[in-house]
This record gives C-alpha cells, structure tokens and sequence, in this order.
C-alpha cells in the first residue's frame, strides 16, 4: 500500500491506494473506492469506478498528473510540492514565464499592499505585480530586460515590524 | 466566383497558429499552392507542416519574424507568390505592409494601404462615421499626456484609453479613478508600442455595460458591398473577446436593417475593398455607436460563415484576385444561430496569466454542427512570445439555446492537456443563466465572474487520479518530461 497526498484545486486529497488486479483499491476520506483501469493509448483509459465505465485521459509532466474526467480538466500534484508554490507566492514570485520590463522598487524601500513591484510581460500581455501586503524590499533579483520563468522569484518583501 | 479556376497560383499566408491553419486550407481547397513563413520556435508548428512550402523568417522575437515587413515581403518574392493573405493581428491591419506588398508586385488580401491606414487611424475613422452620419462615441483624438488627462476630466470618469492604431484590445485600459489615470496612460503606451510600434493613445468616454455587436462587409474592387449579417461579442476579457455569436440575441430584424445600413454607409464612404467588420456599442436603448472598423479578417469570422452559408476566405482570396461579387451574396440570409469559444493557454485562476508549455494530450470534439479552428499538436511546446490563442471552437444549430448547448458538450469533449486553459472557465460562462438567457454586457464577465475557481473534482475523479499515479508511471514520451518517480510515497504512514 501506498499513502499519496495529492493537491487538485485547492483541495488536499490524502488516498491509500492498494493495487489490485487491473486497478487499485482507493480509501479516500475512509471510504474505499475500487478503481480499475485500462490503457486505451494515447493517453486515453478507461476507469471503471464504482462500477461506472468512464473514459479519461491523462498525463504526467514531472510530477504533476493532468487529468481530463467526466469533461472538466483537473492538475494534481504532490501536496509536497504544492506547498513550496504556497511559500514562493507569498514572496510575489513571477504569475508566469516572462520579461521583467521594469522595476519599481528598490532595495530598503517600503511598500504599501497593492504597490506596484514590478512589469512583466509574457505573450504580448504586460502584468503589473503588486504587493500581497505592506513590508519593504529585502532584494531585488532580476533586472529590466532580464527573462524569468514562473515562480522565480523577482522581488523579496519582508515583514514591516 | 467561378470553382473552376484558382484566385491565385501560390499564396502566402504571414501569419501563425490557427489562423494560419485556417487560410493554407483555403487555399488548398482552391488549388491554390500555400507558402507558409515561421520563426524558430514555430519550425514544426501545424501551419509549417500543412503548407506546400515554409519559409524561416528568424528568431521568435516578432520583430524578427511575423513583424517583419522586408522579410516577409522578400520570402513571398522569393518563393514566387502572387498574393500575401495577413490573416489577424501581426502585420494585418499594418498599411506600410499592404504597401509594401503592392511595391513589390504582390496582391495583398485585404483593402489598399490608404483605406487600412485611412481606417486604422480611429480619429480619422471616426470622423469618416460623422460625415457618414453614423453617431460614435464621445471621445479626444491622440494627444499629450496634459492634453488627455484634461480632456478625461472634461468627458467626465470613467473613460477609455485606446491605441490609434491597431486592434485586439491592445492598450486598452478602462480609468475610474481620476488618480490613477497617468499610471494607465503609461502603461498603455508602453504595451502599444510594444506591438505595434506607435504610442499614440485616444480617448473615448466608457459606456456602461453596452453590447458589443459589429457587421460583417464584403466589398469587391468593382464599387459593390454587401453586409453577411451582425455578430455579437460582448462577452469579452481585458477587451478581448472570449465568446461570439451571429445573431446578435439583441438585434431585432429593424435594428439589424439600421446597423447593417450604418456599416455599408461607412464601408462605401471609406472605398473599402475585401473583407471588413464595422464595430458598434449598442446601448440598453438600442442606441447604437460607431466603434472602429477592422480592416482584415476578425478572430471570430466562423459564425458568419456558418450561419451565412459562405465561406470569408474564399471570397476574400476571390475579390483580391479581382473577381466581382457575386449576387447571391446580396441575398445571403442568416439561418440557424452559431456561438464561438475562444481557447486560450492562459490561467484563469491567475488573472488569466498566459500559460505556456508542452500539449502533452490532444483530443479535438467531433459533433454535428461543430466546428474546431485550432492551431496547436500534440507534442508541440506552444511559445511564450506570441499570443496565447490556442483554438476556436464553433457550434452552429438550429437556434441559440441548442447552439450554446451544443458548443459546452463539445468543449466538455476538448481534452488539451499540458498548458492551462480556459476551457473550464468558458463552460462556467455557457451555463451562466444570464449568457443563457442572452442578457450579455461587455460587463458581462466583470460582473458574473469577478474571481473564479478552477471545478473541484469529485471523490470518484480523485480516486482516478490516485489510482493512476499509484501506478508505475508510462515511460516520458519525450526527452523533455522529466522522468523522476511521480508522486511522493510515504510508505503508509498516516500524515497530520
């Protein structure tokens, strides 16, 4: 058996899973669900749940599971990972991979919530990222002109005292 | 128009994505030979490996690529085209292009580079609709900043800030607060010039909650225009479109003679030529405004074309190649009711923050009467410098309500796994009550989904999901995926 935190729209979903046969036995919130699956190719399955035959597909990218069911589109991920997203957030990383066009801030200076920080610009769209809360600016760690993945962090903020 | 014989010999299509798609097949259809033009990240993106032949224009960079006029102009020479389709957006509504173009003895498809530029520049257009007699919006022409921050307090608060030149809500900002006014005039000018190399920023007073609703014209070289019909597109982001229909659910047979009528004056006014939409406001009243005419194909042309019974691209490649009309296209009757769903790869949880990545998983809907205009592969990593447009998708029936319902079971079936993508968020606004009973505003999505929040899925998905990922993991199809064990194993012990 294997115990999996899993974090899918903001909800944390901790499953025994017990593989049996074609599927797994799934203990979800103390219930067991009986999971069968059969790999269609191409990423399609069917899932037979509870008896229910459903068709889904999926795919991994790094630890990430893309899942499409029952029409809706879903990510899960490893709450492990998810919870260094939640910390990065709080240091106003990048909303997406970009071009820092400018800064606004500099190192010492205070910030009030909702303060512009800094300009990115990704797919023609220019962002302005603001302030979550009041503080001052530990460091800056880009440049204008400089290109940042997603979640780098741009701006570090500490607590105003 | 006769079926016989193809408008052009080779086309070259200067432009990206679905668009693209769409155009090379148009061609195809008329046996017409497709030159496709990309830059490095696009080498094996669906419009290079549909066209007969592809171009490497040069880095992703757009000015290095699908903004480059002596590039494109020279791969077309190059390659032996007779005409060059723009498609929307990049070069499209761009007049030293159309110019360009015809300099080097190439057809452009689209109207002159006098009447692209005449238009383009929305002060001018709006003083063409004046003569015209077709009311516009009360408004203050390009200026300096000072200038426009005095005439945004004489117009009165809130005000709109649009680019001169160009379409597509770039540079768009809506001002409420008189203090914040520098800050959006700033910003929009720097996003404006970004994209179209020209920071000129006019000034419209805002109406509240408006609809957008705009007309399709067709004009050939020979002095004839026609109207195929109005679209509504209040359903819109950041001034973007997001969902359009044809008809308008607002546009009685009176009002849509009057709009229509208000269009072709303007079209005939300005010696238009090919394709065009005329843009209006449409008041509660039923008060209609003239906005801007796009001189080019719109995004959002298939739901014409479905409930027109006529194909845009057909007939624009038609008029350029300087066929005339034909009759039955003054008699086109609107039948049915189509709804359109644009796919972005953006985050609608994030401030709809584009979403770039890998499509790891595609899976396009088959029904009756829908139609997917789409740009992406499986495979294929969609880039971060471009727009983040992924697909269209367009359900045609015999009334609204089937319509829209047709076009959610069909986004439902879209399985696009990899980037994020709106796809959740447009279902949300289908089964909204208020878009269902066509009670629509370009306030609409302010209003009814200020924030929203990706489905929860439930119990029975999630055991799905655990399931899968407790198994041994398929082998990463592509050097890319990083391959490394899925999940975090705990070996049974009970975490808090």
């Amino acid at each position: 058996m294997s115990v999996l935190r899993l974090r899918c729209a903001g909800v944390l979903f901790e499953a025994h899973v017990v593989p049996s046969g074609r599927g797994a036995l799934v203990r979800l919130e103390g219930r067991e669900v009986p999971v069968e699956l059969r790999d269609l190719g191409d990423g399609a399955w069917e899932a037979t749940v509870d008896g229910a035959r459903w068709l889904v597909h999926a795919a991994w990218e790094g630890e990430t599971l893309h899942l499409h069911a029952r029409g809706r589109t879903y990510r899960f991920a490893p709450a492990r990972a998810a919870a260094h997203r939640l910390a990065a957030a709080a240091d106003t990383s990048a909303p997406m991979p970009g071009v820092v066009t400018r800064i606004l801030v500099t190192p010492g200076q205070r910030v009030a919530e909702g303060e512009a920080l800094y300009v990115l610009e990704a797919m023609k769209m220019e962002t302005v990222v603001r302030s979550p809360r009041p503080g001052r600016v530990r460091r800056v760690r880009a440049r204008a002109g400089e290109q940042v993945e997603g979640g780098a962090v741009v701006v570090e903020l500490e607590e105003e005292g | 128009m006769k079926a016989d014989r193809p408008p052009f010999a080779k086309v070259l299509i200067a432009n990206r994505g679905e668009i693209a798609v769409r155009v090379i097949r148009a061609c195809r259809e008329l046996r017409a030979r497709a030159v496709a033009v990309y830059s490095e990240v696009d080498s094996d993106s669906p419009h290079v490996l549909l066209a007969d032949e592809a171009v490497c224009l040069g880095p992703a960079d757009p000015a290095e690529s699908y903004l480059n006029v002596g590039r494109i102009v020279d791969a077309a020479r190059r390659m032996g085209a007779e005409a060059v389709h723009p498609g929307y957006g990049f070069l499209a509504e761009n007049p030293e292009f159309a110019h360009a173009c015809r300099e080097a003895g190439l057809v452009f498809v689209g109207p002159p580079a006098e009447v692209i530029a005449a238009l383009g520049d929305k002060d001018r257009a709006r003083k063409l609709a004046q003569e015209a007699g077709v009311p516009t919006v009360p408004g203050h022409p390009p200026a300096d900043d000072e200038t426009l921050e005095r005439a945004a307090h004489r117009l009165g608060f809130p005000v709109l800030l649009k680019a001169a030149a160009g379409g597509g809500g770039k540079g768009m900002r809506v001002v409420r607060d008189p203090q914040q006014f520098r800050e959006a005039l700033d910003s929009a000018r720097r996003e404006v010039r970004s994209s179209f190399g020209d920071d000129a920023i006019l000034l419209e007073k805002y109406l509240e909650r408006p609809r957008h609703v705009e007309v399709q014209v067709l004009a050939d070289t020979r002095g004839s225009a026609v109207h195929l019909g109005e679209r509504e597109c209040s359903v819109q982001r950041r001034h973007q479109k997001v969902i359009e229909e044809c008809p308008s659910p607002a546009v009685g047979p009176d009002l849509r003679a009057r709009l229509c009528e208000a269009a072709l004056r303007i079209a005939r006014a300005a010696g238009y030529v090919n394709a065009g939409t005329v843009e209006f406001l449409v008041d509660r009243q039923g008060r209609f405004y003239f906005l801007e005419v796009n001189t080019r194909l719109q995004v959002e042309h298939p739901v014409t074309e479905m409930v027109a019974g006529v194909d845009l691209v057909h007939a624009q490649l038609r008029v350029a190649a300087g066929e005339p009309l034909p009759p039955s296209f003054a008699e086109v009757t609107l039948r049915g009711h189509a709804v359109e769903a644009r796919v972005y790869a953006e985050d609608p949880e994030r401030g709809f923050a584009p979403s770039p990545g890998r499509v790891l998983c595609l899976r396009e809907p088959q029904l009756p009467g829908v139609r997917v205009d789409s740009g992406i592969r499986s495979g294929q990593r969609i880039p971060v410098q471009y727009d983040p447009i992924l697909s269209k998708v367009v359900a045609w029936a015999p009334d609204r309500p089937t319509a829209v319902a047709r076009l959610a079971q069909a986004l439902r079936d879209y399985v696009i796994l990899g980037p994020r993508t709106n796809l959740d968020f447009l279902l949300d606004v289908l089964e909204h009550p208020d878009f269902v009973a066509g009670e629509l505003s370009t306030q609409f999505l302010d209003d009814h989904f200020p924030t929203w929040h990706a489905p929860q899925p439930e119990e029975a998905v999630a055991a799905v999901a655990a399931a899968l990922a407790g198994r041994s993991r398929p082998r990463a199809p592509e050097a890319e995926v990083r391959v490394s064990d899925p999940w975090d194993r705990l070996g049974g012990a009970r975490l808090p």
